[in-house]
């Protein structure tokens, strides 16, 4: 977060779930064809929304296609939009839809998705723990290249929107048993690819059943 | 003890297990070790994910909003009617038609067709909107790949679920995404009704008020200027080209535009102008605002000053992200405030963010 200047009363974006009420200004004045408004929630949401398509399709030029697609897509059915709703878990549904598609077309089958991200230069080698964490971000990411893109985006929606099985399974027009049976899939992959690196996450997670 | 729960383990981190699912799961995890260790590494993996970051190249998300923003603008109709642009048009007529009739002087040959598409533009284009209802949003630019494999999912892979929940909140924007796209000459004069668009917001009221008499006009004016004779120079410039307003209404004097906003005699042009314009070096951004500022000054209370005082403070702020000068910077944060003091700003929200976006 960056520092306001002074006098700035700013608002920030809202909790996800919550509807701001200064948001739902910004909407209705989008929903009247004002630019500069909806402007202004695309640079709210922006990396949220970038965040979901790029952990799904795994490349930006691909995720700055959805985003500006979902964004776009979102303009144009703005005026039906329920602004008592949040608009976050919305956008970011149009994306991951969009991504799932996206990352399935022809189009996007002929470009070969890289190896890993992991091919990119590590950082600086640290403390032990840091390695650890770095190494354990590679993997994290090499598995999520191994996930299908189907698989991809219900744990991104799940784990990164908190959405329900229910609401999952709307934005990507499956049912709520192939989004928990994807999702344990997807869970047991990344499981067996970040054994060795969990151990952190685990205290941090407090452990124990729910 | 009861067989693994593995394969609900997911389910049951996410608390998407019925009740009596969920307790089953329970009693077992009480007596195996193994599965209540997946429940431990399976959390584990969820808080690694959500521990990971993502990296945008650098500036991504300072320009994707406006980039998003000229995507839409091209063909923004919302707010200015189809029929309010062919009203625009027929007064133009109205006006021109007769003193050119009167005065003898007739457009020259190459202005013929052109005058004439950008007045039949909105008519040939949207006759229904013309004739009837103005169109309730927006479509979208013809620039990018997006209308194309966007047209091409409706056809083929989109999931029909997955279409009707996007659709819930709009079907008829998935078909304006869907559309062909709009010649290059049509983008270019839509992108010239979406500056007005934005520009003009106070004018709208004024146009609609008499809306009826504009199909009618519009059609009087392209037989007009069908008729006319070839060897004398245009009446209407093309110096005013691509800066001419969305229906190619020349700036007429104010007193032969009633009902239409108060702004002074090439103002609109004058916008249009600077709102073209755009920065390549700190040099720029300033003299951007320099000039942003000096229109608002010839014009504080015309139509365009609050979008003025705006892009004035956006031009501002590039002058500080391009040049690093803290000057460029106290400039926006004490002009920025300012302007939010203002009773009739506008777009408070926008300069804000703005404010917010600034690095310290």
């Amino acid at each position: 977060m960056r520092a306001l200047p002074p006098e700035v009363d700013i608002t920030t974006p809202p909790a996800r779930g919550a509807v701001d009420p200064g948001e739902s200004d910004l909407l209705a004045k989008a929903q009247g064809g004002n630019l500069f408004a909806f402007e202004e929630i695309v640079r709210r949401y922006q990396r949220r929304v970038y965040g979901t398509a790029l952990r799904i399709v795994r490349r930006h030029d691909l995720a700055d296609d959805v985003v500006q697609d979902a964004f776009l897509r979102a303009y144009q059915a703005l005026g039906r939009f329920d602004r008592q709703r949040p608009f976050g878990p919305w956008i970011c549904r149009i994306a991951a839809n969009l991504a799932v598609n996206h990352v399935r077309s022809p189009e996007s089958r002929e470009q070969a998705l890289p190896e890993s991200l992991a091919e990119t230069p590590t950082a600086e080698p640290g403390p032990l723990g840091a390695v650890l964490e770095s190494e354990g971000r590679e993997a994290l990411d090499r598995a999520m290249d191994r996930l299908s893109p189907e698989q991809r985006a219900v744990f991104v929606l799940r784990v990164f929107e908190e959405l329900s099985y229910q609401e999952i399974a709307d934005a990507l027009a499956i049912s709520p048993g192939t989004v928990m049976s994807r999702l344990s899939r997807a869970r047991a992959r990344l499981r067996e690819a970040l054994t060795p690196y969990l151990g952190v996450a685990m205290r941090r997670a407090g452990g124990g059943p729910a | 003890m009861s067989a693994h729960v593995r394969e609900r383990i997911s389910a049951y981190i996410d608390r998407e297990l019925t009740p009596s699912d969920r307790a089953g799961v329970e009693l077992h995890l009480r007596e195996c070790a193994e599965c209540a260790r997946e429940v431990d590494e399976l959390r584990a993996v969820d808080e690694v994910a959500r521990g990971s970051d993502f990296e945008a190249p650098a500036g991504y998300f300072e320009v994707l909003p406006g980039r998003l923003r000229a995507r839409l603008s091209p063909r923004a109709r919302a707010p200015v009617p189809a029929w309010a642009l062919a009203l625009a048009a027929g007064l133009a007529v109205a006006v021109i038609a007769p003193i050119a009739l009167r005065e003898g002087r007739v457009p020259a040959p190459e202005a013929h067709p052109r005058a004439a598409d950008r007045v039949a533009e909105p008519a040939a284009e949207e006759p229904q909107a013309v004739a009837s209802v103005p169109p309730s949003r927006p479509a979208l630019s013809s620039e990018g790949r997006a209308p194309e494999r966007l047209a091409r999912r409706e056809r083929a892979d989109e999931p029909a679920a997955g279409k009707a929940r996007m659709n819930a909140p709009g079907r008829a924007g998935a078909a304006g995404l869907a559309a062909p796209a709009p010649p290059p000459d049509e983008t270019k004069a839509a992108e010239r009704r979406a500056v007005d668009t934005l520009a003009g917001r106070r004018e709208v009221p004024a146009q609609a008020s008499a809306a009826p008499a504009a199909p009618a006009a519009a059609t009087e004016q392209v037989e007009l200027r069908e008729e006319t004779a070839e060897d004398e120079p245009p009446l209407v410039s093309d110096n005013a080209g691509p800066e001419r307003d969305a229906a190619g209404r020349p700036p007429a004097p104010p007193a032969l535009r009633p009902g239409l906003a108060r702004s002074r005699p090439g103002a609109d042009d004058e916008f249009r102008s600077l709102s073209g314009r755009a920065a390549q070096s700190a040099a720029d951004a300033r003299a951007l605002r320099d000039a942003w500022e000096a229109f608002v000054r010839k014009e504080p209370d015309g139509p365009h000053a609050d979008d003025a005082r705006v892009r004035a403070l956006e031009a501002g702020a590039a002058a500080w992200r391009l040049g690093g000068l803290r000057e460029d910077r106290a400039r926006v944060v004490r002009d920025g405030h300012a302007y939010l003091r203002r009773p009739d700003a506008a777009d408070k929200e926008r300069v804000r963010a703005l404010l917010a976006g600034l690095e310290p």
